[in-house]
Order: structure tokens, then sequence, then C-alpha cells
């Protein structure tokens, strides 16, 4: 492919990012590596020793690992509903984020359901989910929806990289080992930029932007479901299904800000990752922060007034700040007033502290992950009597933990790959944009 | 350059950063340090008909002016006679602050005054010190029957003391119930007389269940000496319950998912799949495109 002035700069501003890795990078590497380590350890403990070695028991039986796996499959909304959204509408800032949005979307779903195996107690039956899967079953629903989403996200990403990979294959100027360049000419699948070639590309990103955004919300609303669908206070919601749609969007939004912004500082992309970029976003943030404050207080308000005994013993304990009440607390105040803050007066509309408050908005909706399971697991319909102490309350083992933080660094360096073996803006994309 | 705003925002949200880490560590629930006040405890000892004792201990504190039931603690319960001292078990309170054990009189003692003793004991928590009761009941007899004459069922309760002459107890209260969902419904009541009986007349218009079966319970209450008995039956007296026409099938319980979600479920993974293999297919083009256009 012939490379116009402004792709030949893109691609020798990053050539050094995926030609080899620094010696930074692999410290990177090589740190991230220390928490997975210790989460495989954690892991084979659980595996050798089973879940006694978590805090999950007969009453709470999930934890954080339901939590992390909410959490990640709401940040691959990234890339699923806003870069598809963005593609749809032809938004023209879009173009040096989408890439960041499409790994994360691919990343996360990976990651996700990792957590859902955690939680299962016979991972020797995983198999049935399969063989004797019931379509009436929110979690066969969940596992056909998540498979479906993550291929779509994997072709979504696929198919925005291809005119890259061209380029890559066809770049001499880049010193790639013999099996990456051919590696990059096996996925390129001869493309030559043909008018042919172009269109085919533009109706299946169509195609594939039209589909994945419908999906990104079935999936989501799926998950909600297997909440929503029990008679548990506090889940037991109409509203529960866009209520998890819209959280996940915005707390994809917030990672990608965050993404956006290691990107521009680790490879000085200032040029493409512009303040722009960061404002436009922070705009969609402060929106959808305040559809998730209006859904969160519309949640709380009906449980609330309505007075129902078990309801009322969930959000007692979600106000009462020697149970939950701080973590409560913190969730709406970073993840709903602090955003919209932030955006809202225009001397703090910086990159950075848009950053800062996209990292609390994001660690904030984690935290209400954790407050929509725990507190209701706690609260059974059927009263707790004659159980032992610790099966009551849910409190989270070191093993828990180190997986969680294992599942953070794995997403790390899966990003750091991945920024090794495609450049993190779109080369080709900025080739179209100098002929728009 | 960083203005003012900035940097205030920035020390603002560092030290909200702060204060989540600082102040609560994840599923571990903060107790506010509290001095520790004594708890009322209370026991109460029910003889039933079937040879055993309902123990019921509760445990209350006085909190911002009225007496709060400490709920969702162990209570150890205990017999003892003169010598010896029995663990009977533990239990959790409920929410209601009230712990029960149920145990057969096979296993207890009697002391020498003819007695069963009783000790519940509370070992105390964050905001109550321990506490203890103790409960004496000597054994009481106590039968319950039902007759039915012509188109009148009766029930007749007989108190007494047991021994070689079972002597009858008189002038006590009983009070007589049929067992509802969630508490007993009170039918009647009424006096012993000299020969310790009390009988009355069943009402005949309550539900029971698909046979008509309904638990009749006669009860007397804070006996001295004996503490609290009652017994119980099973008659089919009641109105059997006729299983509704309407039946709304459980959804996951069913063996085959209903038509409705069949149909739904095939048109979006169709519609879906149906796109992904398009666009494979167009993925495959791509190659051929560039052939026919070298």
């Amino acid at each position: 492919m012939n490379l116009n002035q402004k792709q030949s700069e893109a691609l020798k501003k990053f050539a050094p990012q995926i030609e080899s890795f620094s010696r930074p990078a692999l410290v990177w590497v090589y740190l991230l590596l220390i928490p997975m380590a210790i989460a495989a350890y954690a892991l084979y403990i659980q595996v050798v020793d089973g879940h006694i070695v978590t805090g999950m028991r007969d009453n709470v039986v999930w934890g954080l690992y339901i939590a992390n796996f909410i959490f990640f499959i709401g940040i691959s909304y990234a890339g699923a509903v806003i870069s598809g959204a963005l593609h749809l509408l032809n938004v023209e800032w879009r173009k040096p984020i989408i890439r960041v949005a499409e790994l994360i979307t691919v990343i996360a779903t990976i990651i996700g359901p990792i957590y859902i195996l955690l939680c299962v107690g016979r991972l020797d039956r995983l198999h049935h989910l399969i063989i004797y899967a019931r379509l009436q079953s929110p979690i066969t629903w969940d596992v056909l929806a998540i498979s479906t989403y993550l291929f779509g996200g994997l072709l979504f990403l696929y198919l925005a990289s291809i005119k890259d990979f061209a380029i890559y294959r066809d770049a001499t100027e880049l010193k790639l080992q013999g099996w990456r360049r051919r590696l990059y000419k096996t996925l390129a699948l001869n493309y030559q930029d043909t008018p042919e070639q172009k269109k085919s590309i533009a109706v299946s990103m169509n195609l594939l932007s039209i589909m994945i955004i419908p999906l990104a919300i079935i999936v989501h609303s799926v998950l909600s479901w297997i909440f929503g669908m029990t008679m548990r206070p506090g889940w037991h919601s109409t509203i529960f299904g866009p209520y998890f749609v819209l959280a996940a969007i915005y707390s994809g939004t917030g990672v990608l800000i965050i993404a956006m912004w290691i990107f521009r500082k680790v490879y000085k992309l200032d040029d493409y990752l512009q303040d722009k970029h960061f404002i436009n976003l922070s705009y969609i943030m402060m929106a959808l922060a305040a559809g998730y404050g209006y859904f969160t207080f519309s949640e709380y308000l009906t449980d609330w007034y309505s007075s129902e005994k078990w309801s009322s013993e969930v959000i007692s304990k979600l106000f009462d700040f020697n149970q939950y009440g701080t973590l409560f607390l913190f969730a709406n105040v970073a993840g709903i007033i602090l955003p919209i803050l932030v955006v809202a007066i225009p001397q703090l509309r910086k990159p950075g502290i848009i950053t800062i408050a996209a990292s609390f908005m994001v660690l904030a909706m984690w935290v209400k992950r954790y407050l929509i399971i725990v507190p209701t697991l706690e609260s059974p319909l059927i009263p707790i009597q004659d159980t032992r102490l610790e099966f009551v309350h849910y409190s989270a083992t070191w093993v828990e933990w180190a997986l969680t933080v294992g599942g953070i660094a794995t997403f790390l360096l899966l990003f750091t790959l991945a920024s090794k073996f495609m450049t993190i803006v779109s080369v080709s994309e900025l080739e179209s944009e100098s002929h728009e | 350059m960083m203005t003012e705003y900035s940097r205030k925002a920035i020390l603002l949200m560092i030290w909200m950063g702060l204060t989540l880490i600082g102040s609560q560590s994840f599923g571990q629930i903060e107790k506010k340090e509290t001095e520790r006040t004594a708890p009322r405890m209370n026991l109460i000892g029910t003889q039933l008909n079937n040879d055993s004792i309902l123990l019921e201990a509760s445990v209350k504190i006085k909190r911002e002016g009225s007496w709060q039931p400490i709920d969702f603690e162990p209570i150890k319960f205990s017999a003892h006679n003169d010598s010896t001292t029995i663990s009977l078990g533990e239990s959790l309170t409920s929410d209601k602050g009230i712990a029960t054990l149920k145990v057969g009189i096979s296993a207890l003692n009697v002391g020498e005054n003819g007695q069963w003793n009783f000790g519940s004991i509370f070992e105390g928590n964050e905001i109550a010190s321990n506490g203890e009761a103790e409960l004496s009941i000597k054994k009481i007899g106590i039968t319950l029957s039902g007759e039915k004459k012509d188109t009148v069922y009766s029930l007749t309760l007989k108190l007494f003391i047991p021994g070689k002459e079972n002597t009858p107890l008189s002038e006590k209260e009983v009070i007589f119930y049929i067992r509802r969902h969630f508490s007993n419904l009170k039918i009647a009541e009424g006096t012993t007389n000299e020969n310790g009986e009390v009988t009355i007349e069943c009402p005949q218009n309550i539900p029971g269940d698909e046979h008509g079966n309904i638990m009749l319970i006669g009860r007397v209450d804070d006996l001295e000496e004996y503490g609290s008995v009652a017994a119980s039956i099973t008659k089919p007296w009641g109105i059997p319950l006729k299983e509704s026409n309407y039946q709304s099938a459980r959804t996951l319980s069913t063996h085959a998912p209903p038509l409705w979600m069949v149909i739904v479920f095939a048109i979006l993974m169709t519609t879906v799949w149906g796109h992904y293999l398009v666009i494979i297919y167009k993925l495959v083009n791509i190659r051929k495109l560039k052939i026919q256009n070298p």
C-alpha cells in the first residue's frame, strides 16, 4: 500500500512501539508477572483446597469474583457501544481512539468470564453448561450472549485492523522479524486498498456496528437478569437491565479515558490523542453520569418508599456507616457527583483532571458492583438461623484479592502485548482523515 | 500550567481516595467501639406432649431508651442436676433476639427436688456483656384428644401431675389454637375442671391441607413450678384445600422452554450469527477481489 505523508509520519512515530520491547516496557511486563504469579498460586490453593479458602459460604455464595465479572464485562462496552456508535454516526474525532476502545472490548470480554469459572465449585462439570443447557435458564443466556459478544468484538477489532495490517506488511521502514511480517501478510488478506476491497470492509464495518450495539445491550441485560430474575431484595427490579447497560457504558468510557491518557503519556501521542478527544469523551462521561445517577436514585427511592421488609434491610445496611455506608457514599460521590462536577466546571476540563475523575469513577463503579452483590446476599429471604456465624457475613480472603489483582494485571499485560502488535492509533484511519 | 482550581480538585480527589482506603475494608463490617452494656436474659420452657421440652432464651439490651433484641448471636443451653451439668447445644438468636432449642426429656436427669434445671448463657459481643438465665420446672402431664359426635367436633385437654394417681390440675386457663402458616389462630379458651379437663367445640370452617388436616393445639402458659405446657394433635376437621385451576408454571422448572422463548432465541441468534457469516464471507471475498483486480 502506498503511504501518504501523514501515514508515513504516524508509522515513523509508532515504529519504536511495535518494533521491539524497550527496557522500561520489559520491566513493566515483569512487574505485571509478579501479581499474576501470586494469582496462579492462589488459584492452585483454591483448586486443591476448594472454595473454603474463599470468603464465599452457603449464604453469601458470590463475592469479589462476580463483582469482577460484571466489572470487566461492563468496561468491554468501551469498544462495542462507544466506537460502534461513533462509527455509525461518522463522528470524525473517534478515529484516534477506536483502536484503544476495541482492544478494551476484546481483552475485557476474555478476562471477565474467567471470574465465573473461579466461582464454579466443580470445574470438572463445566461442560454440563453446554450438554445440559436449558434455554429457560439465565445462565444459558449468559453463556450464549457472552460468547457471541466476544466473537463479535474480535471480528470488529479485526475488521478495523485489516488496513493497518496491510500497512505493516508493506512498510519496509519498519524493522520487523520475518515471522511478524508473514503474520501481518496473512492477517491483511491480500488487502491492496482497491475500491472493491474498501467497500467490502466499509459495508462489513457498518453491518457489525449495527449488530454490536444491540448485542452489547443484550449481553449486559442478560447479565443483569441473572440478578433481576431472582426474588432477592435489591435485585428483583425491572430497571436492572437498563441500569446495568448504562453503568457498563459509563465505566467503559472511564476505562477508555484512562487507557488513552496512559498511552498518550507513555508513547508521547499528544498529536494524536489530543485534548479535544478527552474533552469530548468527558462530555459523554458527564451525560452518562447524569443518567446513571437518575437510575440509582430511582432504584433506591422505590425500594425505600415501599418499606418492604427485606428491601429495607438491604437499604439500611447501605446507609449504615458501621456497615456499607462509607462504600455506598464513595460509590455515589465518586461515581456520580465527581465526574459531573469535573466536566461541568470549565477550568477543570483538562485531560489530567478528567482522567483522575474517570479513575475514581471506575473504582466507584467496581465498588457499586460489590454493593449490589454482597449486602443482598447477606440479607436472605429466609432468616439466617442455626447457621455458623462466619457464614452470615462475607469477608473476602487473600485468595480472592490475589486473583482479583491478578486479573487486572492480566488485563494490563494483554493490553501491553496488543500495543506491541499493532499501533495504538489506527494508521489507516489517519489516511482516511487526510482524504476527507 | 496547573490552575488553582486544578490543584484543589486533585487534592480533593486524593483525599477522597485516601478516605476510602483508610476507612473501609471490604467485606468486614466495621464495629464502632461502644461501652458494653449488661443484657436482660430470660429463659422459658414449654413442655410438649411428645416428651420434649422447647427452651426459648431471649436476650435484649437497653439502647436509646428501649429494650432491643440482640440478633444472630449464639446462646448455649445446658441442663444440670445436683452433681452434673450437660451441654444441650447452641442456637443463634433470631431477629427478635430469641434462641430456641428442643430437647427430649429422656436425655435429662431430674434433680433431688424432682425438677429439671436448665441454664442458658450468652457470652457477650461488642455491644453487650455476657449474661445468663436459669429455669427450673417440674414434669407435668398433658393430653389432648379430639372426638366427633354427630356434627360436633370437640377437643378435650387434660392436665395432671404424673404419678401413680395422675393428680389432676384444676382451675388452669387453657387456650386453644389452630396452627396457621405464620402464627397460631386462637379458637377458644377455657378452664380445667376438678378432673383437670377442659372441653371446647372446634370450628368447622377452617381451611386445612388438601386432605382437610389441621393441627389443633392446647396451651397453658406460665404455670408455677411447671412452666408452660402445650399439646397438639392433627385431625381432618378442616376444609380440604382445593388446588387452584390456575397454575403459573415456574419457567425455570419446566422441562421445555416456552415456545415464545424458543422463537425469540432463534430469531436473535440467527440474526446475529447470520450477520457474522455475511461478514466472514465478505472477508474471504477480499482476497478474491485482489485476484480479480491485480
